[in-house]
C-alpha cells in the first residue's frame, strides 16, 4: 500500500513538474534582472557571457534613474556561447521567440548581419558620435552607412611582456618598434632563457589578424566576399612560419589563447610575450595570479617605423533584434549603456574593457586609480598606449562572409599553415582554403 | 440518447479501436518525422532566410564538391568502418567471457563495463579532453611517461585524434554491445554445447561453430546500430574539440558539418542538402548491409 502511495506521489510530482515547466533552466542558462519599477517597459536580453549580466542590469538601473519617464524592466538571460548563438539564430530565422536585444560575438555577427535580422541604430548613436572611437561602431555596419551594433570595448591590441623573462634576457621592450626588432629580441630571449618570444594560435586568429590589419589587409573584401588569397596574408604567414623555424614563436599549447593548457603555460612563465587586445587583461587577472606585477603592456610592433602601433581586434556587438515592439527604447538604451560615460566607466572598472569613449583616457580618476585591479596588476599603464595612438585605428571588416571565413580560418587555415602543412606554399595553401569556404 | 449511442458505437467499434490505439504513434511520426523529412527535402532546394526564402534549385547541392564536406564524409565513413570492426568482436568476446561459468564476479565486471554507457557524452567528452591534454601533467601523458614516451600532443595531430576518438567510443559503447551479446548468448540452448563436448569439440570449436553462428541475429542488429551510430557521430567530436572546432577538420563529421552550416553559419538550405545526402547514404548502406546478410529480400525457401 505504502509503495503504491509513493509511486502515485512520484508520478503526480513528475506530471506537475512537466506541466509547469519546472527545470526550464536545465540547459544551464541563468537569468538576471534590474530592480523592476512600476510601469517599466519589459525588455528581454540574451548574452553568452555571465559577466555581462551585471553590466546590463546595472546600466538599466542607471537608465531608470536618469529617464524616469521611460523606465525599463530588463531581464538578461545567459547561457553557453555556442548554444546561445544558435538559439538566437533560430529565433531570428523563425521570427518567433527572439529577445529584444542581444550580445553577439564578433565571429557570429556576420551571420546575423547578412540576412538582416538586426535593426540600424544610427539615430541612437548619433549624439555620442564625437566622443567615441567610431570604428568600433561602424565595423558592425554595412556598405550603406548603417550601424547595427556597438562593442563593449575598444579592443586595442597590445604586446604583453613578461618582464622577468625580458630582464633575464636583457631586452627592453620599449626599444622594440618593428617586427624585425621583435624577432631580433626574440632570438636574444631564446638564447638567454631558452623560452620562445611569443606564441601563435591554430584555433584562433588574433596574431596573424593583427599583423594583417597593420598591413591594412582584411579577410573579406569590400563587397563582403572571402578574400584570403592576398599577398599580405601570404607574407604574414611566411613571416610567422619563419619565426616558428627560428624558435622565436611556438604553437600555443592547447592551440589557442583561451585553453586550460595555455593559461597554465603562460602563468608558469613559459613564454616571453603575448600579442593580444587589451580585454585580454582580464584573462591575466583571472588565470595568471603568479604573474601579478610582472607583466608590462607596450604598443605592438609594426612593419615600418612610423606606422600606427595599434589595431582593434575581437569584440562583441550588442544589437537590437528586428521585430522588437520597443525599437526606439531598446536602441536608446543600447547606445546609452555602451557609449555613455557611466557605461564605459563600468566596463573598465568591472570588466577590464578599454573604454571606447576617449574622454576616459585622460580622466585621472580612471587612469591613475590605484585600486583598479587591472592597473595594479600590470607594471605599465595601458592608457599610455591608447593615448599615443589616437582614434583613427583599423578595425576588422566583419561584413558578408566574415563568419564563414572565420570558421575556416580557425578550423583549418592556421592549423594547416603553422602545424600541418608547414612546407606548402602560402599562396597555394590560401587558395585551397578560400575554395573551401561556403558562402 | 441516440447521439450517445453513436459515440458509444464508435468507441466500442472493433474496426476503429486499433486506429485509436496507434494514433499517438502515427501522430508523433507524422509531426516529428514525416513532416520534418519533407520539410528538409524542400529546404534543401531553398535559400532559407526567414521571410525571404526563395527556391534556388540545386545550388545547395554544390556542397558535394566542397573539400571540407568531402573530408567530413571521409571522416564519418572511416569512423564508422573502424568502430564496426572494433565494436563487434570485442564486446562479443567479453560477453562470451562473462557468460562462461568459469568467470568470477560476473556482476561486478558487467556493471563496470556498462557504467560508461550511462554517463553523458558531454561529460565524457570534457573528461577525455582533459585526460588527453597535451601538457606533461595530463593523464594520458603521465601514462605514456611510464613507458618512457615523450608527452604527446593528442588532440592536434590526425593519428592521435583518431586514437582518442576510438578510445572514447570503445570505452563508452563496449558495455552496451556486450549487453546485446549477453542476451543473445543466453538464448543459445545449453544442450548444443553439451552435445558438442560429448562429440569432443574444444572450446574454440564450440565458439566457432555454435556461438558465432547462433549470434548472427544479434550481430546484424549490433552492426546496424553501429553503422547508424558511427555515421551520426557528432557529440564526441563536438565536446572533445570545444565546440566542433577540430584542427584542420581532422574529426569533423558529416553531422558536425551539418551543424556548422545550419546553426553556426545560418545556411539552413545547405544544411538540409547535407541532411538529404546523409539520409541517402545511410539508407543505401543499411539496405546493402541488410540485403547481404539476408534480413530483407532473402530467399523464401530458407
Amino acid at each position: 500500500m505504502k509503495k503504491k502511495l509513493l509511486a502515485g506521489a512520484l508520478a503526480t510530482a513528475m506530471a506537475l513538474g512537466m506541466s509547469f515547466g519546472v527545470g526550464a533552466t536545465d540547459d544551464g542558462s541563468t537569468q538576471g534582472t534590474n530592480t523592476f519599477v512600476d510601469g517599466g517597459t519589459e525588455l528581454s536580453f540574451w548574452t553568452f557571457q555571465e559577466l555581462h549580466v551585471g553590466f546590463w542590469t546595472s546600466m538599466a538601473d542607471v537608465w531608470n534613474e536618469q529617464n524616469p519617464d521611460r523606465p525599463i524592466n530588463l531581464t538578461v538571460t545567459t547561457g553557453e556561447s555556442h548554444s546561445t548563438h544558435s538559439k538566437l539564430l533560430i529565433a531570428c530565422q523563425s521570427g518567433e521567440g527572439a529577445p529584444d536585444m542581444a550580445d553577439i560575438e564578433i565571429g557570429y555577427y556576420g551571420s546575423f548581419l547578412k540576412d538582416g535580422y538586426l535593426l540600424p541604430i544610427n539615430d541612437a548613436v548619433e549624439p555620442y558620435k564625437d566622443d567615441v572611437v567610431m570604428s568600433r561602431v561602424s565595423m558592425y555596419g554595412d556598405n550603406e552607412g548603417n550601424y547595427y551594433g556597438v562593442d563593449f570595448h575598444l579592443g586595442a591590441t597590445v604586446a604583453y611582456y613578461n618582464m622577468d623573462i625580458m630582464n633575464e634576457a636583457g631586452v627592453d621592450p620599449a626599444d622594440i618598434v618593428t617586427w624585425d626588432d621583435y624577432v631580433e629580441a626574440g632570438k636574444t630571449v631564446l638564447e638567454k632563457t631558452g623560452k620562445p618570444m611569443c606564441a601563435v594560435e591554430t584555433s584562433d586568429l588574433f596574431f596573424p589578424q593583427c599583423m594583417m590589419l597593420e598591413k591594412n589587409a582584411q579577410y573579406v573584401d569590400d563587397e563582403g566576399n572571402p578574400n584570403l588569397v592576398t599577398e599580405e596574408h601570404a607574407e604574414v604567414i611566411d613571416y610567422i612560419r619563419e619565426m616558428i623555424n627560428l624558435g622565436v614563436c611556438e604553437i600555443a599549447p592547447g592551440g589557442g589563447f583561451h585553453t586550460e593548457e595555455w593559461y597554465g603555460h603562460l602563468n608558469d612563465g613559459g613564454v616571453a610575450s603575448v600579442i593580444m587586445p587589451l580585454w585580454y587583461m582580464g584573462r591575466f587577472t583571472d588565470y595568471c595570479a603568479d604573474l601579478n606585477g610582472k607583466m608590462a603592456i607596450y604598443p605592438i610592433p609594426v612593419w615600418n617605423e612610423g606606422d600606427v602601433r595599434e589595431v582593434l581586434q575581437g569584440g562583441t556587438g550588442t544589437s537590437v533584434i528586428k521585430g522588437t515592439e520597443n525599437e526606439q527604447l531598446a536602441k536608446d538604451f543600447l547606445a546609452f549603456a555602451k557609449l555613455s560615460k557611466e557605461g564605459c566607466t563600468y566596463e573598465w572598472n568591472e570588466l577590464g574593457f578599454d573604454p571606447i569613449r576617449t574622454e576616459l583616457w585622460d580622466d585621472p580618476e580612471i587612469t591613475d586609480n590605484k585600486d583598479n585591479k587591472f592597473l595594479a596588476y600590470f607594471t605599465t599603464n595601458p592608457f599610455d598606449v591608447l593615448k599615443a595612438n589616437g582614434t583613427d585605428i583599423t578595425a576588422p571588416n566583419i561584413s558578408g562572409a566574415y563568419s564563414a571565413t572565420y570558421s575556416t580560418l580557425v578550423s583549418t587555415t592556421y592549423s594547416n599553415a603553422f602545424e600541418i602543412s608547414v612546407d606548402q606554399d602560402a599562396m597555394e595553401l590560401l587558395q585551397g582554403e578560400q575554395d573551401s569556404i561556403i558562402y | 440518447m441516440k447521439k450517445q449511442s453513436v459515440v458509444k458505437k464508435f468507441l466500442y467499434s472493433q474496426k476503429v479501436a486499433p486506429y485509436v490505439f496507434v494514433m499517438p504513434f502515427i501522430l508523433t511520426f507524422a509531426i516529428f518525422f514525416a513532416y520534418s523529412i519533407v520539410s528538409m527535402i524542400l529546404m534543401s532546394f531553398q535559400k532559407v532566410a526567414g521571410a525571404n526564402t526563395t527556391f534556388i534549385g540545386l545550388e545547395n547541392y554544390k556542397i558535394l564538391t566542397n573539400a571540407v564536406f568531402l573530408k567530413s564524409l571521409k571522416n564519418s565513413v572511416f569512423y564508422t568502418i573502424v568502430t564496426c570492426i572494433m565494436m563487434i568482436p570485442i564486446p562479443m568476446i567479453l560477453a562470451a567471457m562473462l557468460n562462461s561459468k568459469h568467470m568470477r564476479a560476473k556482476g561486478t565486471f558487467r556493471s563496470i563495463l556498462f557504467i560508461p554507457a550511462l554517463t553523458s557524452v558531454v561529460v565524457a567528452g570534457v573528461v577525455f579532453r582533459l585526460m588527453f591534454g597535451e601538457l606533461e601533467g595530463s593523464f594520458m601523458n603521465q601514462v605514456m611517461n611510464l613507458f618512457g614516451v615523450e608527452p604527446i600532443i593528442w588532440l592536434r595531430k590526425p593519428v592521435t585524434v583518431w586514437i582518442t576518438l576510438f578510445f572514447l567510443c570503445l570505452w563508452r559503447w563496449t558495455g552496451v554491445n556486450m549487453m546485446y551479446y549477453l542476451s543473445g548468448l543466453q538464448q543459445i540452448p545449453a544442450d548444443l554445447y553439451e552435445s558438442a563436448s560429448i562429440d569432443g569439440a574444444t572450446g574454440m570449436q564450440q565458439l566457432r561453430y555454435i556461438t558465432i553462428p547462433l549470434l548472427k541475429p544479434t550481430t546484424i542488429y549490433v552492426l546496424t546500430i553501429s553503422i547508424f551510430g558511427g555515421m551520426a557521430m557528432f557529440s564526441e567530436s563536438y565536446m572533445l574539440f570545444n565546440g566542433n572546432k577540430s584542427p584542420n577538420n581532422v574529426a569533423t563529421t558529416l553531422v558536425g558539418m551539418l551543424y556548422r552550416m545550419g546553426f553556426e553559419q545560418n545556411q539552413l538550405g545547405i544544411a538540409s542538402a547535407i541532411g538529404v545526402i546523409f539520409l541517402l547514404i545511410v539508407l543505401a548502406v543499411n539496405m546493402i548491409q541488410l540485403r547481404i546478410n539476408g534480413t530483407i529480400g532473402s530467399k523464401k525457401g530458407e
